[in-house]
């Protein structure tokens, strides 16, 4: 972009655009005003990308088995996305830049194997392992900037991600835990935490300066799965036929940001188990209740830091094809089946869903996502 | 025993490479824009209408007032539940942490104020395009200029103590993370810098009402001044404004918040009003309403059409503390305080119905600037036209009186007949005049300053500079809530420091 240049905005107040009100009014008479409405970026390129990958197919055992081995390496060169810019820049919209570089590589191993025993039974099902590492290899020329992201709202806005140099693209940023404060006696010999009492959450003084501040923000998770693994199976039997596909993430964190924390408004079940006295729970999850939160318990933590992974059987159906000679003189081949979708989720996950897409800042984040849909399906293939 | 048969083995590498032929991103802005820098700055027109939009970030900093009282003796933040306005809550509480919205809203719009200011300030000589723009009153015009970058650095100051400091141009993405905090006495001097040239071309009379005057600029220094105990300087240019003759007190100290009454012996106030109605719940306090005025009015409160308020959201209640600090016969508390109940004991023809304060309710409600019927438009809650009297006449005699009771060779006489004005206009009689000296005397003009001031957004920053915080706001503690946190964003992202026991 031509540095040079930047737009300018005019005009009157907006009614109710999301666009910012320049003018201004003196004595009741609105006169109105013009400012800079965009942010020159400088140094706008495009995003490169470069993926590499390697890998074979063989089968054996009579061409029973088969495997499938990828190894790959993507590596994206000046991500374009919207950075975090200084306060002090002012209101003007932040233009879009090349954050950063990032890598991700791993392997992808597919297994399969197909069997016909006998006349009328034919076996065939395939398991697909996919582990990567993914990381950030560049932001600016210092590698110092850091890109917030995934805001929620808990009364506060409140930023759980982060883009850094060295770590996994929107990690979880927050503090670390360590139980509930039980008695005053803890809070008086723990490091200094304003607004702390008697149940509430302890919190890991993780510099070690004596004091929780912001610079104990350390890393409490990452959305990315360590791997995943996808199972398909098909049967056939006579003129019946089956398929199954499961899918699971092992190792994906999700950061549960789903409750509002307003006065008045309903709770999750868990709550009965919080802190009511001396010694009655440890669990950072649950400290006490209180409408007031000097020690700000709420704040960004490894409270809300889930094992997000599941086993999904995304998908089950049966089908049964007519034999040919009660249909052939309508039509070529007809087919009826049933089928359900998301059929079960198998997870220790507290939320609806722990499979949460997001945009690089927003992986992992669950305000609140609706959950897929189970479907149940009856249908008919029909071939003229 | 050939059983393992390899079918195929092959290797892939497949490389894509996306990429244009040339390295940058060829945008032309008049895509998005019908107007560029480049095209503007062309005429007098383009140059007095970007000095409007320097005015704009005040009205958008509207909590700064609401804030000044809260985190004082003189007020609660209320609201509906105690997990209501948490940014005003944590702040009244003194449990405030470097996530704060409010404090970070304050922040971001007085940069915003200051950039706009700078971008004006780069093209003062010569436009983007080279070009000399000529035209009568142009010093003037930036007059108001810089006051306005004065006032938004003062403001920085008072909330955040040291802070980043710019004053050439509007900082651009690549600026970003690339500043310090200067020190306070840098900045201040930029303050004086930018006042003292602001007083020396603005006029002693705006056509527009509203608009920055010379007076405004010289109380404003004033202000100044008494934050750096810089006294003497302070005396001398209060007095300019006394001595100019071109303010009174008004008579009636309710009469100045009669909103038909707007700016008529106010030396600079924050403009609002309900002729543009504005819709936007995405950001409240960027219309041209008064959002404060809503905030502070009483929830649900009904009654006939003669009665003169409009509900509100029982936020920024006054304190009994602050209600019984009025002596009897101080017709500034009525004007100040509103006692919802014994007003509605006294006024039984009104019908009045209305919810008590549902949190950290004191019955009392902050009267000066209570939404009332008939004073906004379009959205009601967003559009209330109440401007905020930032800086009144009886606010410059009080600096005055102080300057002079402090000055190095202290002229007590004349800080009383400042302090003493105020005092006959709020008693109507001269019976309540102030004859101590010297430090009694200077208790006396503090004193008078909460009661004049009141839910003017002032008495936080009176109580840090005079050092009576400590002693009067329950929860502060000395050496830290002097100043309020820098926000996390700013020392996460651009690597600022924290204010100390943040």
């Amino acid at each position: 972009m031509d540095p040079q240049y930047v737009g300018i905005v005019t005009g009157g107040p907006s009614y109710g655009s999301t666009a910012n009100s320049n003018g201004y009014s003196f004595n009741d008479v609105f006169f109105p005003g013009s400012t800079v409405g965009s942010a020159a970026n400088e140094a706008l390129r495009w995003e490169k990308q470069l993926q590499v990958n390697a890998g074979f197919d063989m089968t054996f055992f009579k061409r029973r088995f088969s495997l499938t081995a990828d190894y790959f390496q993507k590596k994206v060169d000046g991500l374009l996305f919207t950075p975090s810019a200084s306060l002090y820049l002012g209101t003007v919209p932040i233009p879009t830049a090349n954050i950063g570089s990032t890598k991700s590589s791993g392997i992808d191993l597919t297994l399969g194997y197909n069997q016909t025993i006998g006349k009328s039974f034919k076996l065939n099902t395939s398991f697909t392992f996919t582990t990567a590492k993914n990381e950030v290899t560049a932001t600016n020329s210092d590698g110092t900037a850091k890109i917030l992201g995934g805001y929620y709202f808990n009364g506060q806005s409140q930023s759980v991600t982060v883009f850094e140099k060295g770590q996994t693209p929107g990690y979880f940023l927050g503090y670390k835990t360590m139980g509930l404060f039980q008695n005053a006696a803890e809070i008086a010999a723990a490091p200094v935490q304003t607004g702390a009492v008697p149940g509430d959450i302890r919190f890991v003084d993780v510099n070690g300066d004596g004091v929780i501040s912001a610079a104990d923000q350390t890393k409490i998770g990452d959305p990315f799965p360590d791997f995943t693994i996808g199972w398909n199976l098909g049967l056939e039997f006579k003129n019946f036929d089956f398929t199954a596909f499961t899918y699971a993430s092992v190792g994906n964190d999700v950061y549960s940001a789903l409750e509002r924390n307003a006065n008045y408004s309903n709770k999750y079940r868990a709550i009965l188990a919080r802190w009511t006295g001396e010694n009655t729970t440890n669990d950072s999850r649950y400290p006490r209740y209180s409408f007031t939160d000097a020690n700000s318990n709420i704040r960004v933590s490894d409270r809300y830091v889930e094992d997000g992974s599941f086993i999904k059987i995304k998908n089950l159906q049966l089908g049964y094809t007519f034999p040919a000679k009660m249909t052939k003189n309508v039509f070529s081949r007809l087919r009826f089946y049933v089928q359900v979708k998301n059929a079960i989720t198998l997870t220790k996950y507290s939320g609806f869903d722990p499979e949460i897409a997001g945009g690089i800042l927003d992986s992992g984040i669950d305000r609140g996502a609706y959950p897929q849909a189970r479907t149940y399906s009856v249908g008919l293939d029909i071939k003229l | 025993m050939k059983k393992l048969i390899i079918a195929t083995l092959g290797l892939a590498l497949t490389a894509t490479f996306f990429s244009s032929c040339k390295k940058w991103v060829d945008y032309n802005p008049h895509e998005d824009y019908r107007i560029t820098d480049l095209d503007y700055l062309k005429s007098e027109s383009d140059y007095r209408t970007m000095a409007v939009s320097v005015y704009t970030p005040l009205q958008w900093r509207n909590q700064a007032v609401p804030v000044g009282d809260i985190a004082s003796d003189n007020a609660v933040s209320g609201g509906e539940n105690a997990s209501d306005v948490l940014s005003l809550q944590q702040i009244d509480d003194y449990t405030l942490t470097p996530v704060n919205s409010t404090l970070t809203e304050l922040w971001q719009a007085a940069y915003e104020g200051i950039n706009r200011a700078n971008y004006m300030h780069q093209y003062k000589q010569t436009n983007k395009a080279g070009e000399t723009i000529n035209f009568a009153g142009k010093d003037a015009l930036y007059g108001e200029i810089y006051f306005l970058r004065a006032y938004y650095y003062f403001h920085l100051v008072r909330f955040f103590g040291d802070v980043p400091l710019f004053t050439d141009k509007r900082l651009g993405l690549s600026e970003s993370q690339s500043l310090q905090r200067a020190p306070k006495a840098d900045v201040y001097k930029q303050i004086e810098t930018d006042l003292t040239a602001a007083i020396a071309t603005l006029p002693a009379v705006q056509v527009e009402k509203g608009r920055i005057t010379k007076y405004a600029a010289q109380a404003l220094l004033g202000k100044v001044y008494l934050y750096q105990s810089k006294f003497d300087a302070a005396a001398t240019v209060l007095e300019s404004v006394i001595t100019s003759n071109a303010f009174s007190l008004v008579s009636n100290f309710s009469g100045m918040y009669c909103n038909r009454r707007k700016r008529t012996r106010i030396s600079f106030e924050i403009q609002y009003s309900n002729t543009s109605p504005y819709y936007n719940w995405g950001g409240v306090t960027r219309g041209q309403g008064n959002l404060s005025v809503q905030q502070c009015g009483i929830r649900g409160l009904n009654g006939s059409a003669a009665m003169p308020y409009a509900a509100g959201w029982s936020t920024n209640l006054p304190t009994a503390n602050l209600a019984n600090a009025y002596a009897a016969g101080d017709q500034r508390k009525a004007a100040t305080i509103l006692d919802i109940e014994a007003y509605k004991t006294a006024n039984p023809s009104f019908g009045i119905t209305y919810q008590v304060a549902p949190f950290k309710n004191t019955g009392l409600y902050n009267q000066k600037y209570l939404p009332r019927k008939g004073e906004t438009s379009g959205q009601v809650e967003l559009n209330y036209l109440n401007n905020f009297r930032t800086i009144r006449y009886a606010e410059v005699l009080l600096m005055a009186a102080e300057a002079f009771n402090r000055s190095t060779s202290p002229n007590d006489t004349k800080a009383q007949g400042y302090l003493n004005q105020v005092r006959q206009r709020a008693f109507s009689d001269n019976l309540h005049n102030i004859t101590a000296t010297g430090a009694t005397l200077k208790q006396a003009i503090w004193d008078e300053r909460r009661l004049e001031l009141a839910m003017e957004g002032d008495r936080f920053f009176d109580l840090v500079r005079t050092g009576q915080a400590a002693t009067k706001i329950t929860g502060f503690q000395s050496g830290k809530n002097e100043l309020f946190p820098i926000p996390q964003q700013e020392v996460t992202i651009s690597g600022l420091t924290q204010n100390p026991g943040y």
